[in-house]
């Protein structure tokens, strides 16, 4: 069985522990719980004949309270970007942490998930802010922790690309 | 001091003090407390005992656990808080690795009471969620109010009635006041920040 962490990464409240919790347990609640300190869930997933264990990292919202530290980043395989479709905000704060990514673990994949898609006409990220990270090289998916949408692909396509033999300092 | 009030005094600490012997088990010192007592109860009935099992944080952490009690009495490592759900309670957890007397001991603190930072991290990022949200309030309604500043000063340069220039400028200053309050408003989530930094 392989095994790999892959960590969940964004601003407070984007979505990362409903995102993990629709994926593992298929639950999603409206409250909003935030996040302290780091929580790990297992899930096991067949990708391409290859039997996989991923250790999903859930990490503490990126904010002015916790900075997510590095040590939590080392041995990851891959991670998820997340992004609150409604608060523009959230974007620079997940390019923030890519860069702390990369510059922590260089050369894994990573995807950036534009979440809250439910909430799509409350969104205020536009489309050409979409394009422009679509044209740097960053694979985007839009997802939706209350109804399920685009969450099983993301996470499948993420373990399938950190399968794949990769060139290092690539990006999904 | 007895070995009971010792006991005892770990309990009421919320810590639980493990061994880790040669060969790369886990033992308690303490008594163990009900969130870690199914780990060392399945391991005292045959199976083999895993931290790393019942908390899946620690299987990432024990390698520098390790390197910490190879450093010697003066090294330690601290895992930063991590949560683990245990009889569907979700447990705010914080594991420290140290070397006393060339034993190597693991040490995990359950943080409760004001040592959990969750309420109060909860209740400042519900401000701050609250607070943009009103910030967006405010931008959609600028635009209007700009294009209602607008044509009160079109209508300003158009032959008036006196009275009716007065109501005008009455309005522009109204109008410029609640610009100027709605332009202090951004320095609120400062003062969210310094009420709810965590200690």
């Amino acid at each position: 069985m392989i095994q790999k962490k892959i960590c969940m990464l964004g601003a407070f409240a984007v979505g990362k522990t409903s995102l993990v919790s629709r994926y593992v347990s298929s639950l999603f609640s409206e409250k909003y719980l935030t996040t302290v300190g780091v929580k790990v869930d297992k899930k096991q997933l067949t990708v391409d004949g290859h039997d996989v264990t991923l250790m999903l990292w859930d990490l503490y919202g990126q904010d002015d309270y916790q900075n997510v530290k590095s040590s939590q980043l080392q041995g990851m395989s891959g991670y998820l970007l997340v992004v609150d479709g409604t608060r523009s905000a959230t974007l620079e704060i997940a390019r923030q942490l890519q860069q702390k990514a990369s510059q922590t673990v260089s050369g894994v994949p990573f995807i950036l998930l534009l979440n809250k898609v439910d909430l799509a006409s409350e969104w205020e990220i536009d489309e050409p802010a979409f394009f422009k990270l679509v044209e740097q090289g960053w694979r985007v998916i839009r997802t939706s922790a209350k109804t399920g949408e685009g969450v099983d692909e993301a996470f499948f396509q993420l373990t399938r690309a950190m399968l794949a033999p990769r060139p290092p300092h690539e990006a999904l | 001091m007895s070995d009971t009030l010792f006991a005892n005094l770990f309990r009421v600490l919320g810590l639980a003090v493990i061994e880790r012997l040669p060969n790369a088990a886990f033992h308690p010192l303490t008594p163990s407390p009900d969130w870690l007592s199914a780990v060392f109860d399945a391991a005292q009935s045959g199976a083999r005992n895993s931290l790393g099992g019942a908390f899946p944080f620690l299987d990432h952490f024990l390698p520098r656990a390790e390197a910490a009690w190879n450093d010697g009495p003066r090294a330690s490592a601290d895992s930063g808080l991590f949560a683990a759900t245990v009889g569907g309670e979700e447990l705010l957890l914080r594991a420290t690795a140290v070397t006393v007397d060339e034993r190597k001991l693991l040490v995990i603190e359950h943080m409760t009471g004001d040592a959990d930072s969750r309420p109060l991290l909860q209740r400042a990022r519900e401000q701050q969620l609250e607070h943009e949200r009103l910030m967006r309030q405010i931008s959609t309604a600028q635009a209007p109010a700009a294009a209602v500043r607008e044509g009160l000063l079109q209508l300003q340069d158009t032959p008036l009635a006196p009275e009716q220039l007065t109501i005008v400028e009455r309005v522009l200053r109204a109008g410029d006041d609640l610009q100027s309050a709605m332009a202090v408003l951004p320095s609120a989530p400062h003062r969210l920040r310094r009420q709810a930094r965590p200690r």
